[in-house]
């Protein structure tokens, strides 16, 4: 207790419990919605086709990673001035010589690129919802039209803010008697043909123009459909008509019954890597967004620090995860269970 | 599926985004980078075996010149082994001849000495048999014949030098 007092670590203490403070008594930030498709952005489509704003952060991941990657590979140098070369380069070998112990040279060198696009471009949608300003700018619309079209019914008073509108943290919840009548007044705009626009909104709801690709379920299952189908053509190009063996009649234990059902089994585990993967990836960052919501609305100052530290190293991880599974994935489908190798 | 935001639509834009990425990392970037790692391995193994061949040589070339060295050394030693024989030899030689020259300056000098000696004592044999004779002489004048008195004379005086 006696160390506590001293000068400094009495400043610090004091300092940290100020800022939580001001932040609980004049900064409280509103508790975004928290939504799982991803968000249309208002006023945005091409054609019939509406850009949501993990869409936009799909693009924006992509950019980072094609610019980074072509800037280091620019000006190769033998030896590297720059340091963008220098880490593409330990990034590249470090995670060759990974793939070539699990799998073997010839495959590691296969199948690094599809390792690294995942990686890489999986690192830049996670790590996105670390960045100030995604999720927390966009379109501000009515909380009706948020009712009407996507089931939000919490939306917040308005404030302006020099040029700017933001949203207070003083919340609107909508009323069973507003539901109803807001279904009612959108029946009538579009009987009458018109785009339905509450005269006098309630509250206001905050669509982002961006938000972290990963979570939108349509990417996950989208990647994991395509690396789980890409692992099936690798299997019948490498094995021909042996990989089908491994869902019908392979041989495994020698014991028929046994080796049938593990085919049965194996063909339901297809369909699992494809759940597993995309709902993994999804879940994790959907997960970590909402826990930096959930802190920055409670405590806005300091608290969401160390969670911004557990993200960093989750969104690494989620995005080394399934770039490695798909590796293994890759490989596993080299492997004949048609009787004729040993194990 | 609506609640969950699947879309079709959605999903096919992010599988041909994906394959796009793949395509351009896969056609540009990634053959970069392992080419340029595989030149730099293969330069720096190329740098250590020309290292390596280098100090071979150089050890090769040192091994040679020592053993020049040792083997000029030992021809020195050699020649200095038997010039000091030599030498040596010389000097036994000289030793042996001086010694033998001595030897020889010894042995005529007691020859000599001998042969002066037994001249010496001939002639005092000689010159005491004279004295003798003359005092025997002197003594007997009558009595002997010169014959017999040389005989007696000559008896005695080979029994004195016999002693």
């Amino acid at each position: 207790m006696s160390k506590l007092l001293r000068p400094k670590p009495l400043a610090f203490t004091v300092g940290i419990l100020a800022v939580i403070v001001i932040s609980l008594v004049f900064f409280r930030v509103p508790l975004p919605t928290i939504l799982l498709p991803g968000e249309a952005i208002p006023g945005l489509a091409i054609g019939k086709f509406k850009i949501t704003n993990t869409f936009v952060a799909t693009i924006i991941a992509d950019i980072v990673v094609l610019v980074l990657s072509f800037l280091a590979v620019r000006q190769m140098q033998d030896v590297p001035e720059s340091k963008l070369q220098n880490i593409f380069e330990w990034v590249y070998e470090i995670f060759e010589g990974m793939l070539t112990d699990i799998g073997g040279k010839e495959k590691a060198r296969a199948w690094i690129g599809v390792f690294l696009t995942i990686l890489l471009f999986l690192l830049a949608a996670n790590w996105m919802e670390l960045i100030p300003g995604i999720d927390s700018i966009g379109v501000i619309e009515p909380v009706e039209v948020a009712y009407a079209e996507k089931g939000v019914n919490v939306g917040y008073e308005i404030q302006h803010f020099w040029l700017f509108e933001t949203l207070t943290n003083k919340q609107v919840k909508l009323t069973p008697a507003d539901m109803e009548e807001i279904e009612k007044e959108k029946e009538e705009a579009e009987s009458a043909g018109e785009v339905y626009h509450p005269h006098n909104p309630r509250g206001y709801v905050l669509t982002p123009y961006v938000r972290a690709a990963t979570t939108d379920l349509n990417l996950t299952i989208g990647l994991a459909l395509l690396v789980v189908i890409w692992s099936h053509v690798i299997g019948f190009r490498r094995l021909g008509g042996k990989y089908a063996r491994r869902f019908a009649m392979p041989v495994i234990t020698g014991m028929k019954l046994v080796d049938i059902f593990v085919g049965v089994l194996e063909f339901i585990s297809e369909f699992a890597k494809i759940i597993s993967l995309s709902f993994r990836l999804f879940g994790n960052i959907f997960a970590g967004q909402v826990l930096l919501f959930v802190m920055a609305f409670l405590v806005s100052f300091l608290l969401p620090l160390p969670f911004f530290g557990l993200e960093l190293f989750a969104g690494f991880m989620q995005a080394f995860v399934f770039a490695i599974l798909t590796f293994i994935y890759f490989e596993q489908a080299t492997h004949s269970h048609a009787g004729d190798e040993h194990h | 599926m609506a609640a969950l935001g699947l879309n079709f639509n959605y999903l096919l834009s992010y599988i041909v985004n994906f394959f796009l990425l793949y395509f351009l990392l896969k056609k540009f970037v990634f053959p970069a980078i392992s080419q340029m790692l595989d030149d730099r391995k293969k330069r720096i193994a190329e740098g250590l075996t020309a290292a390596d061949a280098a100090r071979r040589e150089a050890e090769e070339e040192r091994k040679k010149l020592m053993a020049q060295l040792e083997a000029e050394r030992a021809e020195a030693q050699q020649r200095v082994a038997a010039a000091s024989a030599q030498a040596e030899k010389v000097k036994e030689d000289i030793l042996a001849q001086a010694r033998r020259e001595a030897e020889a300056i010894k042995t005529s000098a007691i020859e000599e000495a001998e042969a002066e000696k037994q001249r010496i004592l001939a002639e005092a044999h000689k010159q005491i048999a004279e004295l003798a004779m003359l005092a025997t002489e002197r003594v007997v004048r009558e009595g002997l014949d010169e014959k017999t008195q040389h005989k007696i004379i000559e008896d005695f005086l080979s029994q004195v030098s016999l002693n």
